[in-house]
C-alpha cells in the first residue's frame, strides 16, 4: 500500500516532465512553441486514461473503481426513484419470502435440539416382527437397561395431562411420568432442588414433582422456598423437589410437570406397552451397533417370555423423531419460494433492461472511449448489489413478522415455538441470496445492454431509439421465464386445490360442523372401581344435554383424527371365519351420547346406552371396517369376542358407520368401542375427550360447558378446547400449509408476471410508434394493429406457458413425493390454469395494443 | 471499432513494449522520455509508440521487480525518474529475447516459406 503511494506520487510530474521534454525537442526541430506543445501532447496520448491504467497496475484500483461504481450507481438509483422503488419492492418480496422460509428451516432442521449433546439422544421404539413399532413396557425396558453396554442411560416416559390446583383454580398442564433417571439421561441439571432418586420409583414414594421453569415463574413467582413444599396435583399432595432448567421441555414442547414413573399393578406386565423410551448413546457408539445389541438382548428375552415374541428395537435420532415429519413440508415451501425468487429477479432484470435502453448512448460512448466490457459489467454489478441490499435490509428486518406469517399459514403444522430472532446463519443466508440476486440480475442486464454496435448507436439520431436486438431478446426471455414460473405455481396450486376439494368431498363418516370438543384429564386417584367415573360423566352429560342449544353430548378416548394407536388384539368365541392370523382393532371407550354428538349413524343392532353400566353385561359396538375385515358375510351382532388377556367375553350389540380415524384420505381402521363404564383398560379412560353438538357457534358454549362440568366436580380441569372442524383441519395441516403457500405465492407470481408482460409490450409499442404510424398511413386497419400487438403478447405468453407446463409436471412429481396424498395434475386443472393465465396475459396486452392501434399516423411520422 | 479488436491490439503492444523497454535499459539507467526516444530512434522510427503508454508498462515492470526507479537529474537539469534494469529483469530480457526470436522466425517461416529454405 505504501509502496503504491510512493510509486504513484510522482506520476503526474513525470508525465508532465515527459511532455515538456518532448515539447523542447520539437522546438529544437523548429516548431513554434504552441505547435510543439500540441504535437507532444498528441504523441503522448490521453493523460487521464494513461494515469488510470498506471494506477490499475497497483492492484487496489479495482476497489477504487468499485467504490466509484457504487457512488455512480447510487446516483443513478436516486435519479430514478420510482423505478428504484419498484425494483426494491419486488426484490424485497423475493428475498423476504426466502429468508422467512430459511429461518424456519434453520430453527427446525439445521439447529441442533436444545438438549445437552443432543446428537447422542435417540428415540427407541419397540418393534414387533416386521412393520409394527410402538411403545414399551417398563419390565421389558428394565431388561434393556440392565443388559446393554451401548447407552449411558435409557429412560421411559409417558406424556399426560395433570391438573394443578393453585389459587383455588385447577388448570391442566402438559406433564409426563418419567423414569427416575430421566433428568440424568437428558443431562438437564435442575435450576433448583434435585432430580428424582431411584427409590421414588416405588409406590408410596412417588408423590414428588419437578416443575417447569416457566410454570415456577408464572404460577409461583419464582419463589425459591417452593422446593420442599407440597402442592396439589390432580387432587393429591405432591412435594416439589426441583425446578427444571429454563427452556427445558420434553416430551412435549410445553411439558411443565414431571412426576416419577412408579408402575402400578398391571403396568408391570410385559405386554403393558405404555411407555416411550429415550436413550443416550455412549460417545462413539453408532446407531447400528446399539440396534444390534438391543436386538440381541431382545432375542434372549423372546426365548424367556411369551409376551416378547418377535421383540426388536428401532432407533431413531431424537432430532429426526421430533422434527423429521416437518422436513417435507418445509422442502415444498422452499421450492415454492425459490420460484418466487426467480420471478422477482426476472422481473427486476426486465425493469432494469428498459432503463438500460435509455442509457444506450452513454454505454456506447463509454465503449467507444475504450471502456472494457468487464468494466461496464462491474458497474452493473455494483448497481445490482446496491439494489439487492437495499431490498435485503427491510426483508431481513421483517423476518420476525414474515416467519410469524408463514407459521400462521401453516395451521399448526409447523410446530416451532421461537424460530425468529437474528441468527447469524439467517443473516448469512440473506446476504447470500441478495448477492445471488445481484449477480443474476446484473449478468442478464449487462449481457443484454452491452452487446451493441457502438458505431450504429452513435450514428443514430438521438431522437429515434431503435431497438438493441440482444436487449429485446433478453427482455422477451425474461418475460417468458416469469410467465413460465407463474404458470408452474398456478398449476401446482390448481392441483392442490383439486386434491383438497376432492378430499373435502370424501365424507369422513361424521359431521364435523358445530361440534365443540375439549379434553378432560381423569384423576386416577379420585375415580376408581369404588368411585366410578360415571359419577362424573353421567350427571355432567345430563347437565350439558339440558343446555338450551345443545343437541347431544358424549365422551370418547380419542375422537377421529385426534389420535390413533390404542389398539388391542382380540379373538372371537367361535372359530374366526375370516382366517386372519392377526385380529386387532382400535379400541375406544365411549359414553352413550357420543355417536349422536358426532353424527355417526347406526347401521345394525343398537348403540351403547346409559344402561350399559359397570355391572351390566359386557357389550361392544364395532364399525363397518371391523365387520368387513373380520366377519364378512356373517351377522356380527350377537357374536362374542374377548380382548387379549381379558377373561370376560363381550357381546357385539351394534355396527356403526366408519368414522375415519386417520384422516379422510386414509382408509378407516377396524374399531371396537366399549362403554367407558366397562373398560378395564385404565389407559382408555385416563383422559377423555368431550364432544358436544350445538345449534349455535360452538366456541360460544365454552363457558356454559365448563360450568356444567364444574358443578358436578369443581376440581375437574379441562384443556384443549377446540372445534371438531379445527381438529380435522389440523390433521390435514401439511397439505393445507402447502396449499396456502402455493396459493399466496402463485397469486403474487401472477401479478408480477402480468405486470412484466404489460411493461414489455408497452415498451415495444412505444418503440414501434413510428413503424406503426407508417403502417396506418399505408392503410393498416385498427384491428390489424390490435391483432399484431396482441399476437406478439400471446406468443410470448404461450412460449412461457409451454416451458412452464413441462416444468410444472416435474414440480408436481416432486411435491407429490414429499407430501402424502396429492393427486396427479388433472388435465382439467392444467387447462384451467392455462386459460386463466392466457386471459390475464391478453388483458395485460390489451392496453398497449389499443394504444398502438390509436397511434395518429401524422404525429408519429412528424415525430421523426 | 469493436472492443474485441482493440483488446487484441493492446495486448500485442504491451508484450512487445515491455521487451523493448527492457532492451533499452540494458545500456544503463534512463528516464522515461529518453526510453521513448530510444525506441523510436533504434527502430528507424518505424515503431511509433504512444509515448504515454510507457508509464503503465514501466509501473508493471517495477511491480514485477524487473526494473527499479530512482530520482535523478536529466540532461537539461530537470528532476526526473531514472529506470534501471534489475538482475531479475536482465534474466527476463534474455528469456523474452529468445522467445521473440523463436516467435519471429516461426512467423517468418510461415509467411515466406520459400525464402527461408533458400537462406538456410
Amino acid at each position: 500500500m505504501r509502496r503504491r503511494k510512493r510509486m504513484l506520487h510522482d506520476l503526474e510530474r513525470d508525465m508532465a516532465e515527459h511532455i515538456a521534454m518532448e515539447t523542447q525537442d520539437n522546438i529544437d526541430r523548429g516548431m513554434s512553441p504552441e505547435e510543439a506543445h500540441y504535437a507532444a501532447v498528441r504523441k503522448f496520448g490521453n493523460v487521464a486514461r494513461l494515469t488510470e491504467q498506471t494506477r490499475e497496475v497497483w492492484s487496489f484500483v479495482r476497489l477504487e473503481q468499485l467504490l466509484q461504481d457504487f457512488r455512480y450507481g447510487a446516483r443513478v438509483l436516486r435519479k430514478n426513484a420510482k423505478l428504484t422503488a419498484a425494483v426494491v419492492l419486488t426484490l424485497a418480496l423475493g428475498i423476504g419470502a426466502n429468508t422467512a422460509v430459511f429461518s424456519i428451516v434453520n430453527a427446525v432442521l439445521l439447529k441442533p435440539l436444545s438438549f445437552s449433546h443432543s446428537e447422542q439422544l435417540v428415540q427407541i421404539w419397540r418393534t414387533h416382527g416386521k412393520g409394527w413399532t410402538g411403545s414399551m413396557s417398563t419390565s421389558d425396558l428394565g431388561d434393556w437397561q440392565r443388559q446393554n453396554s451401548t447407552f449411558t442411560g435409557m429412560a421411559g416416559y409417558a406424556a399426560r395431562r395433570l391438573s394443578l390446583q393453585n389459587k383455588s383454580e385447577a388448570r391442566a398442564f402438559a406433564a409426563a411420568r418419567v423414569s427416575t433417571n430421566f433428568f440424568d439421561v437428558m443431562e438437564a441439571p435442575l435450576a433448583q432442588g434435585r432430580g428424582f432418586t431411584a427409590d421414588e420409583a416405588t409406590l408410596g414414594h412417588e408423590h414428588v414433582v419437578v416443575l417447569g421453569y416457566d410454570l415456577w415463574v408464572q404460577e409461583f413467582g419464582s419463589d425459591p422456598a417452593l422446593v420442599g413444599r407440597d402442592i396439589q396435583i390432580s387432587e393429591e399432595n405432591y412435594t416439589v423437589i426441583g425446578i427444571a432448567p429454563k427452556g427445558f421441555h420434553y416430551p412435549d414442547r410445553l411439558t411443565q410437570l414431571w412426576v416419577p414413573l412408579a408402575p402400578v399393578g398391571p403396568e408391570l406386565r410385559r405386554d403393558a406397552h405404555d411407555f416411550l423410551v429415550i436413550g443416550r448413546l455412549r460417545p462413539g457408539v453408532t446407531l447400528e451397533q446399539a440396534t444390534a445389541q438391543l436386538d440381541a438382548i431382545s432375542a434372549r428375552m423372546a426365548k424367556e417370555y411369551a409376551e416378547d415374541q418377535e421383540l426388536g428395537a428401532l432407533l431413531v435420532p431424537l432430532k429426526t423423531a421430533v422434527v423429521g415429519w416437518m422436513r417435507n413440508g418445509l422442502l415444498v415451501a422452499f421450492i415454492v419460494v425459490g420460484f418466487v425468487f426467480l420471478i422477482a429477479c426476472a422481473k427486476v432484470a426486465t425493469l432494469l433492461l428498459s432503463r438500460a435502453a435509455m442509457r444506450r448512448r452513454e454505454i456506447a460512448v463509454r465503449l467507444a472511449l475504450g471502456a472494457s466490457r468487464g468494466r461496464l459489467l462491474t458497474q452493473f454489478l455494483a448497481e445490482g448489489l446496491l439494489l439487492a441490499f437495499l431490498a435485503a435490509a427491510p426483508a431481513f428486518a421483517a423476518t420476525r413478522w414474515t416467519v410469524a406469517g408463514v407459521i400462521s399459514v401453516s395451521h399448526n403444522y409447523l410446530a416451532v415455538s421461537n424460530p425468529a430472532g437474528v441468527e447469524p446463519r439467517v443473516a448469512g443466508f440473506t446476504v447470500g441470496i441478495a448477492a445471488l440476486a445481484a449477480l443474476l440480475i446484473s449478468l442478464v442486464v449487462g449481457w443484454g445492454s452491452t452487446r451493441l454496435g457502438v458505431s450504429e448507436v452513435l450514428k443514430e439520431n438521438s431522437a429515434s431509439v431503435a431497438s438493441g436486438r440482444s436487449r429485446i431478446r433478453a427482455q422477451r426471455i425474461l418475460v417468458a421465464v416469469q410467465i413460465a414460473c407463474a404458470f408452474l405455481l398456478l398449476v401446482g396450486t390448481g392441483a392442490l386445490v383439486e386434491s383438497f376439494v376432492h378430499l373435502s368431498r370424501i365424507y369422513p363418516g361424521f359431521d364435523s360442523h358445530q361440534v365443540l370438543t375439549m379434553r378432560l384429564p381423569v384423576s386416577a386417584k379420585k375415580y376408581s372401581p369404588r368411585h366410578p367415573l360415571s359419577l362424573l360423566v353421567e350427571p355432567a352429560m345430563a347437565r350439558i344435554a339440558a343446555l338450551p342449544s345443545v343437541q347431544a353430548a358424549g365422551v370418547i378416548t380419542y375422537l377421529p383424527m385426534q389420535a390413533v394407536g390404542t389398539t388391542s388384539d382380540f379373538r372371537f368365541s367361535s372359530h374366526p371365519a375370516s382366517g386372519q392370523d392377526e385380529s386387532w382393532a382400535e379400541v375406544r371407550a365411549v359414553s352413550s351420547g357420543y355417536y349422536r354428538a358426532l353424527g355417526i349413524r347406526l347401521l345394525r343392532g343398537r348403540l351403547i346406552t346409559p344402561s350399559d353400566s359397570e355391572d351390566a353385561p359386557r357389550v361392544a359396538v364395532v364399525n363397518e371396517t371391523f365387520v368387513r375385515r373380520y366377519s364378512p358375510g356373517q351377522e356380527i351382532v350377537g357374536r362374542q369376542i374377548s380382548m387379549i388377556d381379558e377373561p370376560q367375553w363381550l357381546t357385539i350389540v351394534g355396527v356403526v358407520e366408519d368414522a375415519r380415524q386417520a384422516g379422510r384420505n386414509q382408509p378407516s381402521l377396524p374399531e371396537l368401542d366399549l362403554p367407558y363404564q366397562q373398560s378395564t383398560w385404565a389407559y382408555l379412560t385416563a383422559t377423555m375427550t368431550l364432544a358436544v353438538r350445538t345449534q349455535k357457534d360452538p366456541l360460544a358454549m365454552t363457558k356454559d360447558l365448563r360450568q356444567a362440568i364444574n358443578t358436578v366436580d369443581p376440581a375437574q380441569a379441562v384443556y384443549g378446547i377446540t372445534t371438531m372442524e379445527q381438529i380435522v383441519a389440523d390433521y390435514e395441516g401439511n397439505r393445507r400449509f402447502a396449499l396456502w403457500l402455493l396459493a399466496i405465492f402463485s397469486l403474487l407470481a401472477l401479478v408480477l408476471a402480468s405486470a412484466g408482460l404489460f411493461a414489455q409490450l408497452s415498451y415495444a409499442v412505444a418503440e414501434r410508434t413510428h413503424e406503426i404510424g407508417v403502417r396506418i398511413a399505408l392503410g393498416a386497419r385498427y384491428r390489424h394493429i390490435l391483432y399484431m400487438v396482441l399476437k406478439q403478447g400471446a406468443l410470448l405468453a404461450a412460449t412461457g406457458m409451454a416451458v412452464g407446463l413441462i416444468a410444472s409436471l416435474a414440480l408436481l412429481k416432486v411435491i407429490r413425493s414429499l407430501l402424502f396424498g396429492i393427486d396427479p395434475a388433472q388435465p382439467a386443472v392444467i387447462a384451467a390454469a392455462g386459460t386463466a393465465l392466457l386471459l390475464i396475459a391478453l388483458l395485460a396486452c390489451y392496453a398497449p395494443a389499443r394504444r398502438a392501434a390509436r397511434v395518429d399516423p401524422l404525429t408519429a411520422l412528424r415525430h421523426e | 471499432m469493436s472492443t474485441k479488436e482493440e483488446k487484441q491490439r493492446t495486448e500485442l503492444l504491451q508484450g512487445t513494449l515491455d521487451l523493448l523497454i527492457l532492451r533499452t535499459l540494458l545500456l544503463g539507467p534512463v528516464h522515461g522520455h529518453a526510453i521513448a526516444k530510444a525506441i523510436e530512434y533504434n527502430s528507424d522510427e518505424v515503431l511509433q509508440v504512444e509515448q504515454g503508454s510507457l508509464y503503465p508498462a514501466l509501473h508493471r515492470l517495477i511491480k514485477r521487480g524487473w526494473i527499479t526507479a530512482e530520482e535523478g537529474i536529466s540532461e537539461n537539469n530537470r528532476r526526473a525518474k531514472f529506470y534501471r534494469l534489475t538482475a531479475k529483469g536482465r534474466k527476463q530480457l534474455a528469456l523474452e529475447t529468445t522467445k521473440w526470436d523463436r516467435f519471429a522466425a516461426a512467423i517468418g517461416r510461415i509467411l515466406r516459406p520459400g525464402e527461408q529454405e533458400s537462406k538456410s
